[in-house]
């Protein structure tokens, strides 16, 4: 099959896409995984035919990635311009409890050395005037705690480190 | 007659209330924070004028800032929208003060109904029960008598508190202080008032709530009922009108409670009681809110009525029986969901970041109230909602069927949102029958995050990446985002030479 070959990733996966686009039929080969698309539209919604029915969204493109907004959801594949493999972002240790947003810690409730089970309160982050009360995703022993109270933090900065066990 | 009119507030209800003072032929001005310049609100509207820096407290919620700027922009009224100072008596006095017309309730019913404790008062007086429960002096000590004498599970609650703010669920006497304590934290920060009251935690129930209009004439009328049990965190996620639950009896009773319950307080206006009503059909009274809700637009559905409109015309001082219908129907079915840059698998948070596209649906039957735009950053400062979506149809699957398609013809692309999230909720069992209650959402379960990729989304990005823009290219970042020929769409124009 020929085609023009787009290397992408997905959360650390590899997504290579071979697409052959000839007048309105796309056909895009995923590995062994064949998708015949009859395309309806490319205006600023994009609308193909699959076996299935018809589909429609929305696709932003960057630099950096191919974003795609479909049935209420969007799907950010990471595009790699060299052609090689793909160095995925740095995936964080499942231990690392971060910031889900930017906001202020209320409260520490926990300490290092703490030994922990699931579900234990760690960090109380106040964002947009509501409070959230992150938890611990298993036992664990707590590592460090790298806030405190009062202290404003970025999303994804990392607030306290586990060893989960 | 009002002639010029200050909204302020900010979001999809500035922009709403815009619209109608626009269709009556009024001048809108609009107020804004730094961050909000450019804001949808701030280019629908005649004029504008800067009253400080991005946190509320310097701007939004700044009385002084803000009668100043309706002063100085020659206003004389003022519309408060929902949230920031509409539920302030306060701010309503200094209008008046100022000479400005405050388009909403008087003084002395704001702060009756703000005050829970106060309120559940006038309801027992008004012969309308309330939820059981305790508003008094709120030391922590007999908080905890009270609690054991009204019993778990409960609700700790802000006596000056809304949307779901300063609100915590207490299963069990361990779990007490800790909630006091959050709740204080919470009702503090977001009304300045850290007082609390306790509820029983009625169980099950749905929350129906009935739209009143008051004139200055006496005249109350009721303007049907909306159910709006579908709710997260005590914030509402879903809601429609009329409920699935209400027959003409049980509306009758619900409205005979609500117009009392206005005439107790001598209100004008539009406002709301929320009441919890369980499935024999005996309901206790929740609240009143004194001003526009959220999502009056289903009641605006399927009544044909333009709630904001009215709310002008009482201030002008209009009777209700000059053209209200004296008994309303529900003509069809309404339905709402609310857009929030949040992300459902990680656990509601709040998103901000840039919208780097926004593509709105429409279509019959479909009411798009957006507070944003492409290309705007949504801020940390103030409430994640994005838009509200509402559908109607004949019936209510007709109604359900447009939003649930609408929303997949939503597309916004920047902060997560919980569109999808919606979507599920909609298609979902519950909803679908109207088996919907308080605490439906919260015990159907965590949203997770797909772990592939569908074939749709494969097929949409292959196609962006073939796609033949002018350029061979498509839309890459970098282009001109207000370029002509990048707002085209399908139909392009080829750029000259050295175009970008």
């Amino acid at each position: 099959m020929s085609g023009v070959r787009h290397h992408l990733s997905w959360r650390g996966q590899d997504v290579e896409l071979l697409c052959d686009r000839r007048g309105d039929e796309l056909s895009v080969r995923r590995g062994d995984e064949l998708i015949e698309a009859s395309i309806v539209s490319e205006g600023e919604r994009l609308v193909v035919r699959l076996a299935g029915g018809q589909v429609g969204g929305v696709v932003h493109l960057s630099r950096e990635h191919v974003v795609v907004s479909y049935a209420g959801r969007t799907w950010a594949l990471h595009r790699s311009h060299d052609g090689g493999a793909v160095s995925a972002a740095v995936e964080v240790g499942g231990g690392d409890i971060e910031a889900p947003m930017t906001g202020t810690v209320l409260d520490v409730l926990c300490a290092q050395g703490d030994e922990i089970e699931a579900g234990a309160p760690l960090v109380v982050v106040e964002a947009m005037k509501m409070e959230h009360r992150l938890v611990s995703p298993g036992a664990a022993k707590v590592m460090s705690v790298d806030v405190s109270a009062g202290q404003l933090v970025d999303i994804g900065q990392v607030l306290v480190r586990l060893e989960l066990r | 007659m009002i002639q010029r009119v200050l909204v302020a507030n900010r979001g999809e209800i500035a922009c709403r209330i815009i619209r109608t003072l626009r269709a009556l032929g009024k001048d809108a001005c609009a107020i804004y924070s730094d961050v909000d310049e450019d804001a949808p609100h701030v280019r629908l509207a005649d004029d504008a004028r800067p009253i400080g820096r991005a946190p509320a407290a310097d701007s939004y919620l700044n009385v002084v800032k803000v009668v100043t700027a309706a002063c100085d922009m020659g206003c004389d009224a003022v519309h408060p929208g929902y949230g920031f100072l509409s539920e302030s008596a306060a701010f309503a006095e200094a209008c008046t003060a100022a000479g400005l017309v405050f388009i909403g309730p008087p003084p002395d019913a704001i702060r009756r109904m703000g005050d829970k404790a106060e309120a559940r008062r006038v309801a027992e007086k008004a012969g309308v029960s309330p939820v059981p429960g305790y508003g008094g002096p709120d030391d922590d000590a007999t908080l905890a008598l009270e609690a054991r004498r009204i019993g778990y599970p409960l609700l700790v609650k802000a006596a000056m508190g809304g949307g779901g703010k300063g609100m915590r669920k207490v299963g069990c006497e361990a779990e007490l202080e800790g909630a006091i304590a959050a709740a204080r934290r919470e009702a503090q920060g977001a009304f300045g008032d850290s007082r609390l009251m306790l509820e029983r935690y009625i169980h099950p129930s749905r929350h129906i709530e009935v739209q009143i209009l008051a004139d200055t004439h006496g005249q109350v009328a009721s303007v049907l009922e909306r159910e709006c049990s579908l709710q997260r965190r005590h914030q509402k996620v879903v809601e429609e009108c009329p409920s699935p639950a209400v027959d003409e009896g049980l509306r009758a009773r619900l409205s005979d409670a609500a117009v009392k319950l206005a005439k107790a307080v001598d209100y004008v206006g539009a406002g709301t009681i929320e009441l919890l009503v369980e499935e024999d059909g005996s309901f206790w009274f929740l609240e009143m809110n004194t001003r526009l809700q959220v999502e009056h637009g289903v009641t605006e559905m399927v009544t044909g009525e333009d709630l904001v409109q009215w709310q002008i015309a009482i201030a002008e001082g209009a009777r209700l029986a000059d053209g209200l219908p004296e008994v309303l129907a529900p003509r069809g079915w309404a339905v709402e969901a609310r857009v929030y840059a949040e992300n459902p698998e990680s656990g509601f948070l709040p998103q901000v970041g840039h919208l780097d596209r926004l593509a709105l649906p429409g279509g019959p039957g479909v009411r798009v109230d957006c507070g944003v735009r492409e290309g705007q950053e949504v801020t940390r400062h103030y409430d994640p909602l994005l838009m509200k979506i509402v559908a109607g149809g004949r019936d209510r699957e007709h109604a359900r069927g447009r939003l649930v398609a609408a929303l997949r013809d939503l597309h916004v692309i920047g902060p997560a949102t919980n569109i999808a999230y919606l979507i599920d909720v909609l298609e979902g069992d519950a909803f679908r029958e109207g088996k919907t209650f308080t605490h439906t959402l919260e015990t159907s379960g965590v949203p997770v995050a797909p772990d592939e990729i569908p074939q749709a989304v494969l097929a949409l990005a292959a196609l962006s990446l073939t796609k033949r823009g002018p350029d061979g290219l498509g839309r890459e970042d970098g282009l001109d985002r207000w370029s002509p020929y990048d707002r085209l769409g399908d139909f392009r124009l080829v750029p000259p030479e050295g175009a970008s």
